[in-house]
């Protein structure tokens, strides 16, 4: 890559910094939103009837 | 059949089977693309070895658009059905959005010290973008600053909406000013204006990037869907139960 190298690395350097995070954050909200729920559930929180109708509706 | 899709509980169960699919279709793309556009590519006869940078900055910069865009839809979508997915996919968007963004700006700026000698230049193509990546922020600030969800997102849908001027101002300010940034290379009149054996590994990274969008959209989506029934599961128990 001769003399431009440290240009092409840092910017494939950060691109894949970047792209690595933003995997982990969503898939970590995910699993959170997941187990979160579950633990809810769980404990057997009563549902209205509205928010059973949620599950069908965000 | 997209409102059959577009219910949350079946949503939740086809993303559930799609999921896995596109994170390895995902992978896939990015160790061909990445493989061929470092290592088999050929140097550019002007740009020299600094060419490899645009397999990874046009992909950016492309999905950063195409992403505000898909917001701009499902804005509309949302003010116009209420339809219950449009806020979600929306909001799910704006992060990944905002790192495409951040991106095209990093690697342009990176791309440009030894092409254009300057790290940074206020030309119309490059402010654009700045602007959309301010866009995405001031629309994920909105999101965070109303904390019941039906008016956080109509207020974002608005947002979302007015900010869409901004697409075409970034597509046709190489045309419109004077620019540092070059023409359109792929998209234009008579047809792409790179050769194949670097065009090939190109549209291949574009391609990785718009499947790495699908995964983490669907990925995004599933988490705030999750988010919204935990939120009413304890505003339930906040009310003190209710024996329904």
């Amino acid at each position: 890559m001769g003399k431009y190298a440290y240009f092409i690395w840092a910017a494939y350097g950060v691109s894949a910094l970047v792209l690595i995070g933003l995997t982990f954050y969503i898939w970590s909200d995910l699993k959170r939103q997941a187990r979160l729920l579950r633990r809810l559930q769980d404990k057997g929180t009563p549902k209205r009837p509205s928010a059973r109708a949620m599950d069908n509706a965000p | 059949m997209f409102d059959y899709y577009a219910n949350p509980a079946r949503f939740m169960k086809l993303s559930g089977v799609l999921l896995p699919w596109v994170s390895g279709l995902t992978v896939i793309l990015f160790a061909v693309g990445l493989y061929w556009g470092l290592f088999i590519a050929p140097a550019d006869y002007q740009q020299g070895e600094t060419v490899r940078i645009m397999f990874i900055h046009v992909p950016a910069a492309w999905m950063a658009t195409f992403v505000y865009g898909y917001i701009a839809f499902a804005s509309a979508v949302s003010l116009i059905f209420k339809h219950p997915l449009a806020d979600v996919a929306a909001k799910s968007a704006a992060p990944i959005g905002a790192a495409f963004a951040f991106l095209a700006l990093m690697t342009g700026m990176i791309w440009g010290k030894p092409m254009w000698g300057a790290w940074w230049v206020w030309d119309a193509r490059l402010t654009s973008v700045l602007v959309l990546f301010l866009l995405y922020m001031g629309y994920m600030a909105l999101w965070q600053m109303i904390e019941e969800p039906i008016q956080a997102g109509r207020a974002a849908a608005i947002l979302g909406l007015v900010g869409a001027i901004n697409i075409p101002i970034i597509k046709f300010s190489v045309d419109w000013w004077n620019t540092l940034h070059q023409p359109a290379s792929i998209v234009k009149g008579g047809g792409p204006a790179i050769h194949s054996s670097i065009l090939v590994p190109l549209l291949i990274m574009i391609g990785a990037y718009m499947v790495l969008f699908t995964a983490l959209i669907l990925a995004a989506m599933r988490a705030e869907i999750l988010r919204r029934r935990v939120r009413n599961m304890r505003l339930a128990q906040a009310e003190g139960g209710y024996h329904g």
